[in-house]
């Protein structure tokens, strides 16, 4: 059985940290509470293209200024 | 073989065979942490085990985190590069000053995801922020810092061109504070820095051409711990 965070037949979850940056992340595992649910759940295809549409300047925003 | 196809190095394993470090980590496992942070540490222990995931252990986490709180209030600004999935960052977390904050940076937004939510488990997501993308990439982005653990999966850094292990190093002397403490960890990068008969990797190569310019660095005062795989321990003037 794939691990949950490599199988791609499963659903995902987008995530999203602070800095506007994004992550995949299985629907049947609990998210971390500091990244916020920016789509899905979908299929990890979908998912993706969501990343890749939505995460086009891969520098961190507003990182190291206070929150 | 050319020493660019042998691939990446295997890691280097959390557990330690030596006597002395089996005991100090014995010693380790006594001290009394959060139930919290005692149950997440173990966890990412386990996990990281079973998918060769390199992680520093207890020895060298508690180790980071004396050497880190000895500066005392000063430790405001930490930054962690090379997250994997957040052990090194929650021991950080815990030599912070009150206030202070821990950055760590992952280059795998998968891992990335997965130690924020170790270390939101930790009871840390307060002070620690995970970012996700390459330290040559974010570094300039960010400002300067009182403490930087340098811990890179070099095979990703330097695995095709040993300068960028300069590199590395001099963006990470630019971002640290005046007093500041640089740690590096895998200082004998599994120990095939040592022989310099060896026929090496890239990645060793960028590992050795790194310990000698910061042991020459005259803005430093370092030297490498030789615990696990060699922790540089770098305090700048």
């Amino acid at each position: 059985m794939p691990h949950a965070f490599d199988d791609e037949d499963a659903s995902f979850l987008v995530l999203r940290n602070h800095a506007r940056q994004y992550s995949l992340w299985p629907s049947s595992a609990v998210p971390p509470t500091s990244w916020t649910v920016a789509a899905g759940p979908a299929p990890h295809a979908e998912c993706l293209a969501y990343v890749e549409q939505h995460w086009t300047d891969l520098r961190p925003e507003g990182s190291g200024t206070p929150r | 073989m050319s020493s660019s196809l042998r691939g990446p190095l295997p890691i280097v394993p959390q557990d330690s065979t030596d006597a002395g470090e089996l005991y100090a980590t014995s010693l380790v496992r006594m001290a009394a942490l959060p139930a919290a942070v005692d149950e997440v540490l173990r966890e990412i222990e386990d996990v990281a085990r079973e998918e060769q995931i390199p992680v520093v252990g207890r020895l060298e986490g508690m180790l980071l985190q004396t050497l880190a709180s000895l500066p005392g209030a000063s430790t405001r600004r930490i930054l962690d590069i090379g997250t994997a999935i957040g052990y090194s960052a929650i021991w950080l977390a815990r030599a912070l000053a009150p206030g202070g904050r821990v950055t760590t940076i992952e280059i795998d937004p998968v891992r990335a995801g997965r130690a924020a939510r170790f270390i939101d488990r930790a009871g840390y997501a307060d002070r620690v922020d995970v970012l996700v993308g390459d330290a040559f990439d974010m570094l300039p982005e960010l400002g300067e810092f009182d403490v930087i653990f340098q811990d890179v999966m070099k095979h990703r850094y330097f695995g095709d061109d040993p300068s960028k292990a300069a590199e590395l190093l001099k963006l990470s002397k630019s971002h640290l504070a005046p007093q500041g403490v640089l740690f590096i960890d895998n200082a004998f990068c599994g120990n095939h820095v040592l022989d310099e008969g060896d026929p090496d990797s890239i990645e060793a190569r960028g590992v050795r051409l790194m310990n000698e310019l910061l042991a020459q660095d005259t803005d430093f005062t370092s030297v490498i711990l030789p615990v696990r795989d060699g922790l540089w321990v770098a305090r700048r003037s």
